[in-house]
Parts: C-alpha cells; sequence; structure tokens
C-alpha cells in the first residue's frame, strides 16, 4: 500500500491531479481496528476537480508509469488494487476538501474524516454502512455533533436517527 | 439542507458504478487462499493507518468526542 500512496502523491506533485483523499474501507482502517471482509484490499482514491471528468486516461497513465498495472476498473500495485472513484456529489466533493492529513507508515497521505466517513456510508445506506457507523459510534471515533450537521445539511438525518436509534438498543 | 448539498453528477455516478463493478468483479475471483492472505494483509495495513492516525491526533493534541449513547 505504501507504493500506491507514494505514485499517488506523485500525481499532485507532477499535477495530474488537484487533490485526492482515501475512502471506504480503507478510509475507515485509519480509526477502526475491525474491517469487514467483503471490502478486502479496497482502497479509495479520489482525484479533485472543478471541470466535469468523463475519462481518467491521464491519472491511470501517469500510475502505469510508476508501475501500477491498469486491470479494468482499477489499478494495481504489486496485491493492491487501487480504486479510483471521484467525486460525483456534493458530500464527497466536501469530503475530499476537507480531509484529514495524516501517514501511513512514513508516507504522507489524506483520509476522509470520521465524520464524512459516516456521512457517505449513510448516503450509500446498505446494512453494511450502517454497521460501519455503528462501529464507529461504539469505538468512540466520532464526533457526533460534527456528524448531526452533516446529516442535516446532506438530508441524511433520519438515516442518522435509525443508526442511532439502534445503536441505544444495543447499548442497553 | 440546500439543493446545492444534493447535487448529484449522473456521469461520475456513472463512472463510480462501474468502477465498484469491475472491484466487485475482482474481489469475487479472488480463490480462498488469496482472500486469507489479502485479510492478513489488511489487518496489517489497518494497524499501521491507526498507527499513523494517533500520531497525528497526538501531534495536534485532539481526540474524538465520547459518544455516550445517550
Amino acid at each position: 500500500m505504501k507504493a500506491a500512496l507514494e505514485a499517488i502523491n506523485r500525481l499532485i506533485t507532477d499535477r495530474v491531479i488537484e487533490n485526492y483523499a482515501i475512502g471506504g474501507a480503507i478510509g475507515a482502517s485509519f480509526y477502526l481496528p475491525a474491517m469487514q471482509t467483503e471490502d478486502l484490499d479496497k482502497f479509495v482514491f479520489l482525484p479533485a476537480s472543478s471541470r466535469p471528468i468523463v475519462t481518467l486516461t491521464p491519472v491511470y497513465d501517469a500510475l502505469k508509469t510508476q508501475g501500477g498495472q491498469v486491470e479494468g476498473g482499477y489499478v494495481r500495485f504489486g496485491k493492491w488494487p487501487v480504486q479510483i472513484l471521484i467525486d460525483a456529489n456534493t458530500l464527497i466533493a466536501e469530503a475530499i476538501r476537507e480531509a484529514a492529513d495524516t501517514d501511513y507508515d512514513g508516507v504522507p497521505t489524506r483520509v476522509f474524516t470520521a465524520e464524512h466517513l459516516c456521512a457517505i456510508a449513510l448516503q450509500t445506506g446498505r446494512s453494511k454502512d450502517f454497521a460501519r457507523v455503528m462501529l464507529f459510534l461504539e469505538e468512540n471515533e466520532v464526533d457526533l455533533e460534527a456528524l448531526s450537521a452533516l446529516a442535516v445539511r446532506f438530508g441524511l438525518s433520519d438515516r442518522l436517527t435509525r443508526v442511532l436509534n439502534i445503536a441505544k438498543e444495543d447499548a442497553q | 439542507m440546500t439543493e446545492d448539498a444534493l447535487k448529484i453528477d449522473r456521469e461520475k455516478t456513472a463512472f463510480n458504478a462501474r468502477s465498484n463493478a469491475a472491484m466487485r468483479a475482482y474481489l469475487k475471483s479472488r480463490t480462498w487462499p488469496e482472500k486469507i492472505e489479502s485479510i492478513e494483509r489488511m489487518n496489517e495495513a489497518a494497524r499501521l493507518a491507526r498507527e499513523g492516525m494517533r500520531k497525528t491526533r497526538k501531534a495536534r493534541n485532539e481526540g474524538p468526542k465520547r459518544w455516550t449513547g445517550k
């Protein structure tokens, strides 16, 4: 994964992309101890862009020159498949802009905040996404006040209330 | 909630859907030994990721807020 992050960081230096942040299961792994097996190796990388993107060919080409192997809808670095997703809605765009700077084994990187990871999980809305939000709550890894504010802004309050009710029942 | 907060780019959404489908197909194609190896790799990656986040938070003197379940 380190090699993949170094390659992605290089994309910013070379101005192929403006920015990126890690989301999904790998993003959650920066905060949570347990991972869902269904999301194995899933590594989400989101180039930020102010213009409509119809192709990521320049990104794939740049990653290929750094040892990545393009295979279908992802790029593989060694045994790590790197999935490239783009900012399809305003919540994801905001999550990229406001991502936290952190470090992975000495390599600087950016990861969605716990609150944005939870809000995106609520928006995606599958049972496993709700389970992930509950895990963030159980592990005390999310600022509930900030998450509630995000939920209000993005029309996710009902979904958050549902998850909180289940979490409260489980806590009793 | 504003209208802008719910804006969705259909072209980008379609792109992401194709990417997710490719990733699902890749994951399904893995053999059990490969999946087990992948879990071990993932566990080690998660350990390094959390370690990095702990250092970041310590440097910023910040921590998550406690949820009391109330």
